[in-house]
């Protein structure tokens, strides 16, 4: 390839219309110190428009040095015309050798990608450079993320605040875009694993389609409002009890067996270190009861203090009487 | 053909040269016929585009005789299913079968006739052992039958054995064929029955209850003995009241001492299912229910709402006839005593009970 090193002036790079960045959700504060401290150590890699500098690679780079008012910098020109494709190439390698993508990235690079070549050209080619599973639902996720997602979510996902197993739950669900901005929303609100996001979605989806509302108007219920707006808890608290209400809204009968059987468990005052457990979901018949000991003394004396528990034989299914 | 649309048939290769394919080939005269699977995508996105029109003739490569894919954990009535087809041209909005292949079309095996031999020669070599045969599980036995002819095919080997019956497994009205041979021993008629609401909300391109009723009372009165499958039992608004309208057809027009049994088993899907019913049927509402996962991974009703569809329908059901031969599709020990008062406690017991009654209706 033709190239020269030289200096431009930086107001002759056009950062604006980037075609070839898939930069994303990056914070250049880090980048600004580091050139601060030790220079430029990567030219940009640039080619010549007409009036203008179009970037290739070092979009970051480039507005850290604006950011830091310099004038100039020492760039590598491509002299040659070069097609775009290849220079979204060269962008790609200058980048993948030194960190990792994040998925809004990698969204925004398959969809650029997809503007020179087939779908499957993409997957084939380009997959397992990004660490991506080489299927067509993975390329039409991705597509997705790109074309169809709002900022506000890109930013949570490239962050990290949201999983890509949610915004992937999402899609393979057809989640309505008005109803992934309000668990975006909530999400970067109140503290969500990544698991428990899955949770809210499907718990909340589901009572939707049952009662046929919008997801809109649950969030707008008093009980749930009164959760979100509850001045006395903590993030964490209201994204459990809103996870909780949920729940219960989803699996009243269950959910009801298992406040029976706890309170009935709690009434019968078993001696300490002695748990009585039911199966999961009271699906299959046989509880357990576990039994904390430290010797064959303890042990049989907390199963005879059991036997005598007033009540124990009523320890059974929480829907009988 | 009595409401079944084929607008494409793929033949593979090697399944041209079968009397069977050349049999449906004239049949189907004037259709599309391809050679192989000529787009691929076709075969990606399977569970959302079935493509019910489409008719598959290929050779089955392994056992046409399979025990049903029942679970451990749960009773099992220890059926056999005659694997003759997969996929269904009708489309309940519950059907495992959207999530169970991974391959779209109507797939029919057109070496039945090879692989009947070999399943009578099972039979055959274990006399003392009653086996109970359906072609239903797969496929709905009757839907194709205008096409592939299968009753011809097999009625007459079911029939002349003793130590077999065939239930042919059905949501359609099509007994024409099965009513026109002459063998009526050891054929057992046997429907899919629900609600009013969901038979017509849910069960697409299946005809109404009452034509089903209507064409089950017509084998009866033909000599059949009939057999009724009351699965999946769904939660729907006034359930009760919905399933005791069937059960008022059902004694309107059927005669309940020629009902050799009937199953009962409530909605179940693997996890996968979900998304497909939500995605191919938006409006349908069963999924609306109290989904647990059970022992075996499959989703299921919360046990209490189990036993309560299935001690109303026990009850309902025995209060028309006392000897219907009730029994429950992949239910525990503890469901079946709590629900009907009784329990076979094992697949092996309730395999013993399905067996008497062949032999009470049978002899
Ligand atoms: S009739 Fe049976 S096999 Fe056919 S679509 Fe309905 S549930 Fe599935």
């Amino acid at each position: 390839m033709n190239y020269i090193l030289d200096y431009i002036e930086l107001d002759s790079i056009d950062t604006e219309s980037a075609p070839f960045s898939f930069s994303y959700g990056f914070n250049i504060s880090h980048l600004v110190d580091s050139i601060q401290q030790v220079g430029l150590i990567n030219p940009p890699i640039l080619k010549k428009a007409k009036d203008s500098f179009v970037l290739i690679a070092g979009y970051k780079r480039v507005l850290a040095l604006k950011k830091l008012r310099w004038s100039r910098v020492e760039g590598l020109i491509i002299l040659e015309d070069i097609p775009p494709l290849k220079c979204l190439l060269i962008n790609l390698h200058d980048n993948i050798n030194t960190r990792k993508l994040n998925e809004v990235e990698k969204a925004i690079l398959i969809s650029k990608l997809a503007e020179y070549m087939k779908p499957e050209q993409v997957i084939e080619n380009y997959f397992s450079l990004l660490d991506l599973p080489k299927y067509m639902p993975m390329y039409n996720l991705y597509i997705w993320i790109a074309n169809s997602l709002s900022k506000k979510i890109k930013d949570r996902l490239a962050s990290g605040d949201i999983s890509l197993k949610t915004v992937r739950f999402m899609y393979e669900n057809e989640i309505p875009c008005d109803d992934i901005e309000i668990y975006g929303d909530l999400m970067s609100k109140l503290k969500f694993s990544f698991n428990e996001q899955m949770q809210l979605i499907e718990y909340t989806q589901d009572i939707c389609r049952k009662e046929g509302i919008k997801l809109k108007q649950l969030f707008e219920e008093k009980e749930v409002k009164d959760i979100i707006e509850s001045k006395s808890l903590t993030n964490r608290d209201k994204s459990k009890k809103i996870l909780n209400l949920f729940r219960k809204k989803n699996f009243p009968k269950l959910y009801h067996a298992e406040d029976v059987f706890k309170k009935r468990v709690q009434r019968l005052n078993l001696p300490s270190g002695v748990e009585l457990k039911a199966p999961p979901y009271f699906e299959s018949p046989y509880y357990k009861l576990e039994i904390a000991f430290r010797d064959g003394h303890e042990l049989k004396r907390k199963l005879l203090d059991t036997i005598n528990t007033e009540g124990i034989e009523l320890v059974g299914d929480p829907w009988k009487e | 053909m009595e409401g079944i649309k084929i607008k494409r048939i793929i033949v593979e290769p090697e399944a041209y040269s079968y009397p069977f394919t050349q049999r449906i080939l004239k049949k189907l005269q004037g259709i599309q016929v391809c050679n192989k699977i000529e787009n691929n995508s076709d075969i990606d996105y399977v569970p959302y585009d079935p493509k019910k029109d489409v008719l598959h003739l290929l050779i089955y490569k392994g056992d046409f005789l399979k025990p049903c894919p029942g679970t451990k954990e749960y009773i099992c009535c220890k059926y056999q299913i005659l694997n003759i087809a997969t996929n269904c041209p009708l489309d309940c909005s519950y059907c495992i079968l959207q999530a169970y292949f991974n391959h779209p079309y109507l797939r029919v095996f057109v070496n039945i006739e090879e692989g009947l031999k070999e399943v009578l020669k099972i039979i055959d070599s274990k006399k003392d052992e009653i086996f109970r045969v359906g072609t239903g599980e797969f496929t709905d036995s009757l839907a194709l039958d205008p096409i592939t002819e299968w009753s011809d095919i097999l009625i007459p080997h079911f029939s002349s054995r003793k130590n077999v019956i065939l239930e042919l497994k059905t949501k359609t009205a099509n007994i024409k064929r099965v009513l026109s041979l002459p063998y009526r021993e050891r054929i057992i008629m046997s429907w899919s029955l629900n609600s009013p609401f969901i038979c017509s909300h849910e069960e697409h391109r299946a005809v109404s209850l009452r034509k089903r009723i209507e064409a089950a009372a017509i084998c009866q009165r033909e000599g059949f003995v009939t057999g009724f499958h009351f699965d999946p039992l769904i939660i729907h608004k006034n359930w009760k009241e919905e399933y005791l309208k069937t059960i008022e057809l059902m004694d309107k027009y059927l005669d309940p001492s020629k009902i050799i049994w009937i199953s009962l088993g409530s909605f179940r899907y693997m996890p996968e299912l979900k998304n497909i019913i939500i995605k191919r049927h938006k409006k349908s509402i069963v999924l609306n229910g109290e989904f647990i996962k059970g022992i075996d991974g499959k989703m299921r009703y919360f046990k209490p709402i189990r036993i309560e569809l299935y001690s109303y329908m026990y009850e309902n059901l025995s209060k028309w006839y006392n000897d219907l031969g009730l029994y429950l599709c992949m239910e525990s020990d503890d469901v079946w005593s709590e629900s009907f008062g009784w329990s076979p406690k094992d697949s092996n017991g309730l395999k013993r009970f399905l067996d008497n009654r062949v032999v009470k209706f049978y002899g």
